[in-house]
């Protein structure tokens, strides 16, 4: 049953989750080997270093007793104080979100992509068990989610690239023309989403054009998981008595599927949605690197490139907080679906 | 401890069971042929030094493969086939290694948080949930950052972020035993919590975390080069590895593409084989998955 005292709970267990984000982020930040407050400066060189490590030091607060520390460094946080960007001299949260949203931006087309056609082709191959069908569509999701989501990229980038050169247009690369971009107003940070609020179509289909092949990349890992994940629980509900009930009177095959298989796979679709994203969030990262889009992986790269570290443990703590949530919201709609897996 | 080589040999009967299907043993084979050409690849390789990277030679930069270089040269001269064969031996390692330790510690943890007391049991169940939240890439980065790019970070960030996986695993098969009477009887004899937990719990929640680490093999090849192909991005690491070399190899894809492409065809061909040998071992371990329904419409 999905009770208010389950919500209750499990929203509690999220908290003592983000807390214990901020803990490691903490560990990672203070016991890391090395001089904290060096690393937290960027480890400058030259005139201003030993200012900047000095300030790094105040900030840090590595002169006072380690509770109050802790106690300033959590407080920090949850005040939305993430600290300086070493690279970029803005603050850490806004870089962070802007990221996230081009990066989740991307995943969630990826996902549009995927989730309907590794539905089908689980469905398609689970009917054909043995056949030609189901061995075709099994090795071909096995091939495209083993096959690393960079070099399919590259693949993809590269084939766009001759494709564009021999056509004459212009190569797909970044999120939005630099013509557009002059006097495009963020409000989301999501492009797609932005331009259509602002009625710009033209930005609109630019960057829909844009983000479609790495999308496209990116989907294949989850559309080849959900393939054969969708195929094994369909092989396992049609095992059901009263699926083997239905198939006995003479219920027709497809009527069979929507009425009493689909309603047990769909969950299982579900569920698996919310594992894949934090995967398919670090395989964007690398996409989007080939593609040119900016995102968090263009802001991992220029902070490894700096050593910006609080631009690093910020993205950390950003991106673990968004999967505690994105977790505590999939397990309360699983529980609403499925009573069972309140225990 | 019985468990392990009970474990094993049922594996062995799994295989066998799975080696009559010609996908699983082709790739069987080009797993075990790869991964035993890393293993040996630093000791074939024909320029040792310039696999490692301590040797530069600027002269022959970006060569075509020949003869004396079979897979070309890359921007510093250095021959590719022995950067690949190091970096197919980091790959191998590291996949090995963080396949191991995680799988070992989640068995640990998980069958712990479901046998000792509650509030053990909430800790424990709270720390496996707090590290599947952290994603790998990132934490790999915090590593590098601070200690440099060598091994250790990056297989202690995959580790981190894996254990957690087997972890659960490991918990819910204990918890579905924990309260029946082969388990409980014992204990009510008088028999010692760790004797039962060995011969009892141990034996049944082993086999389902070796199949499912066993299938993850893929998946950790694949994030791991997902992780240093970023890392070569960002030239935050130079080390004879494959995801770096891509990485760095795609700058010059128009012009030289062989220096992207080997270390590409390799990693793939690795990453590849690992996951339909995982799939169709998960797959055998499921008897349910075996049966042909079309027939029955």
């Amino acid at each position: 049953m999905l009770t208010l005292n389950y919500i209750i709970r499990r929203s509690a267990l999220s908290l003592v989750l983000v807390v214990g984000v901020l803990l490691l982020s903490f560990v990672l930040t203070y016991y890391a080997p090395g001089d904290p407050a060096l690393t937290w400066a960027g480890r400058p060189r030259g005139p201003g270093a030993l200012e900047a490590i000095e300030r790094a030091r105040q900030e840090l607060g590595l002169d006072k007793p380690l509770w109050y520390q802790l106690s300033t460094y959590i407080g920090r946080f949850l005040s939305g104080d993430w600290g300086t960007s070493v690279k970029f001299k803005t603050p850490v949260l806004e870089l962070v979100l802007r990221g996230f949203a081009s990066s989740l931006e991307l995943v969630a087309y990826s996902f549009l992509v995927a989730v309907p056609l590794g539905y089908l082709l689980g469905i398609s191959a689970a009917l054909s068990r043995g056949g030609l069908r189901d061995r075709v569509i099994y090795y071909f999701s096995a091939a495209i989610s083993g096959t690393p989501r960079f070099i399919t990229a590259a693949v993809a980038y590269i084939a766009l690239y001759v494709l564009s050169q021999a056509l004459g247009t212009p190569v797909i690369y970044g999120r939005l023309s630099s013509e557009l971009r002059v006097g495009f107003e963020e409000i989301t940070g999501v492009i797609t989403l932005d331009s259509l609020i602002q009625g710009r179509l033209d930005a609109f289909l630019d960057s829909l054009v844009r983000i479609i092949p790495p999308a496209v990349v990116l989907s294949t890992y989850p559309m080849g998981v959900l393939a054969r994940v969708v195929r094994i629980a369909v092989a396992e509900t049609l095992e059901e008595e009263y699926v083997r009930q239905a198939v006995s009177l003479g219920i027709p095959a497809g009527v069979v599927m929507r009425r009493y298989v689909a309603p047990s796979v769909v969950p299982v679709v579900a569920q698996l949605s919310g594992l894949f994203f934090s995967y398919s969030l670090v395989e964007a990262m690398a996409v989007e690197s080939v593609f040119g889009r900016e995102g968090l992986g263009y802001l991992l790269i220029k902070s490894l490139e700096s050593s910006d570290y609080p631009l690093i443990v910020g993205s950390i703590v950003l991106v673990s907080l968004v999967f505690v949530v994105a977790n505590t919201i999939a397990d309360v709609v699983q529980a609403k679906v499925n009573p069972r897996v309140v225990v | 401890m019985t468990a392990l080589p009970e474990a094993l040999s049922d594996l062995l009967r799994l295989m066998r069971r799975a080696w009559r299907r010609p996908a699983f043993r082709v790739a069987l084979l080009l797993a075990l042929a790869l991964t035993a050409l890393g293993l040996l690849g630093p000791y074939v390789a024909p320029y040792p030094l310039q696999g490692l990277g301590v040797e530069v030679v600027s002269e022959k930069s970006l060569l075509p493969p020949s003869l004396e270089h079979l897979l070309g040269t890359d921007a510093m001269g250095r021959d590719i086939l022995s950067r690949v064969l190091f970096g197919l031996w980091r790959a191998v390692i590291v996949t090995l290694l963080v396949i191991s330790v995680s799988a070992v510690l989640g068995l640990f943890v998980g069958s712990a948080a479901a046998v000792l007391p509650k509030p053990v049991e909430t800790v424990f169940v709270y720390t496996m949930e707090l590290f599947i939240s952290v994603p790998s890439i990132l934490l790999a980065a915090a590593l590098v950052a601070t200690a440099g790019g060598g091994l250790v970070p990056l297989i202690v960030a995959l580790v981190l972020t894996w254990w957690p996986w087997y972890g659960r695993v490991a918990y819910t098969q204990a918890r579905a035993i924990r309260e029946l009477d082969f388990v409980n009887l014992p204990r009510v004899f008088g028999l010692s919590r760790l004797y039962v937990v060995r011969k009892h719990i141990v034996p049944h929640v082993v086999p389902p975390v070796l199949v499912e680490a066993l299938s993850d093999l893929g998946s950790v090849v694949i994030e791991m080069s997902t992780i240093t192909f970023i890392f070569g991005a960002a030239q935050s690491i130079s080390e004879p590895d494959l995801g770096v070399m891509i990485g760095l190899g795609l700058r010059y894809v128009t012009t030289h593409p062989w220096v992207a492409l080997f270390p590409a065809i390799f990693l793939a061909l690795l990453a590849i084989s690992f996951t339909v040998f995982g799939e169709v071992l998960y797959e055998e371990a499921n008897p349910v998955l075996r049966k042909r329904w079309f027939k029955w419409f």
